[in-house]
């Protein structure tokens, strides 16, 4: 098939592609966030601000304060923190203890700085941001 | 809570002191503590007023500095609500971490720490002490 033969639109992108394979590639890649994007939600919740570091450290969950913050302990010293793109909600605070003992051992990387920092807990390979939105222990923030 | 504001302050040294070769210096020489003067002059607007300590931990990687980092910025507010206050300034790209503290107790306080050398030999070298309060 030549590029005359094809439909006009069709064939102005084929000959765009050639003179710009980088065209192709957009393209491309447009359409699999097309596809991708109301698949991912889950994945959004940690690459949709910040760049994150990739830095995990060990943690130990204490417990949930009553701002509905997270609390967890780092060499002694306890810290508070929320989960990144989601808020605990009001008196999750019995059902986030069969997801989270307390003295569980954790892996939080930090996706946010500032007052508090926001991170996403890593249990073992479990994304625990995850699994509490989809128990609806915690909802979604913008 | 309290607990949260009995350790404050002291994170370095629980961080520190988790690591074997860690060495700390209660007196520096004129040269580190003009160092160390010009890096809280530049941070806090005051030079140091005494108490300087340096620190070098080795080996040491960036989780280790990104952790210093985690631990004050994760106590700054519950020190807030206690009269005190923390700033922190960490610049990845530059593996440097500047932290002014205060608290009644304590004091005001300056910490600086860099990450130098290579990425598989590197050393953590920190320098504190008493700033005037901002």
């Amino acid at each position: 098939m030549t590029i005359h033969s094809l439909p006009e639109p069709l064939r102005v992108q084929s000959a765009a592609r050639k003179k710009h394979p980088a065209v192709l590639r957009t393209g491309t890649i447009a359409g699999a966030l097309l596809i991708v994007g109301p698949l991912s939600n889950f994945s959004a919740l940690a690459a949709s601000s910040t760049p994150t570091t990739g830095i995990k450290i060990n943690v130990t969950f204490v417990g949930m304060d009553a701002d509905q913050h997270l609390l967890l302990k780092y060499g002694g010293v306890v810290l508070k923190t929320t989960l990144s793109g989601l808020k605990l909600n009001k008196g999750a605070g019995g059902v986030l203890g069969m997801f989270l003992p307390d003295g569980v051992r954790l892996q939080a990387e930090i996706i946010t700085k500032g007052n508090i920092q926001s991170v996403i807990l890593w249990k073992e390979k479990t994304n625990m941001n995850q699994q509490l939105l989809i128990q609806g222990v915690a909802q979604r923030i913008r | 809570m309290s607990y949260l504001c009995d350790s404050r302050l002291s994170i370095t040294l629980i961080i520190l002191g988790s690591l074997t070769l860690a060495s700390a210096q209660t007196s520096v020489s004129k040269n580190v503590s003009t160092l160390i003067d010009a890096k809280a002059k530049q941070f806090t607007g005051s030079p140091c007023t005494g108490d300087y300590e340096v620190k070098e931990l080795k080996p040491a990687t960036l989780k280790m500095l990104t952790a210093l980092d985690f631990t004050y910025r994760g106590q700054a507010d519950a020190i807030k609500k206690d009269g005190g206050k923390v700033i922190v300034q960490y610049i990845r790209p530059q593996r440097l971490l500047n932290i002014y503290t205060f608290s009644k107790a304590k004091g005001a306080k300056f910490l600086t720490a860099a990450l130098v050398g290579p990425k598989n030999n590197a050393v953590l070298v920190t320098h504190q002490c008493t700033v005037v309060p901002q």
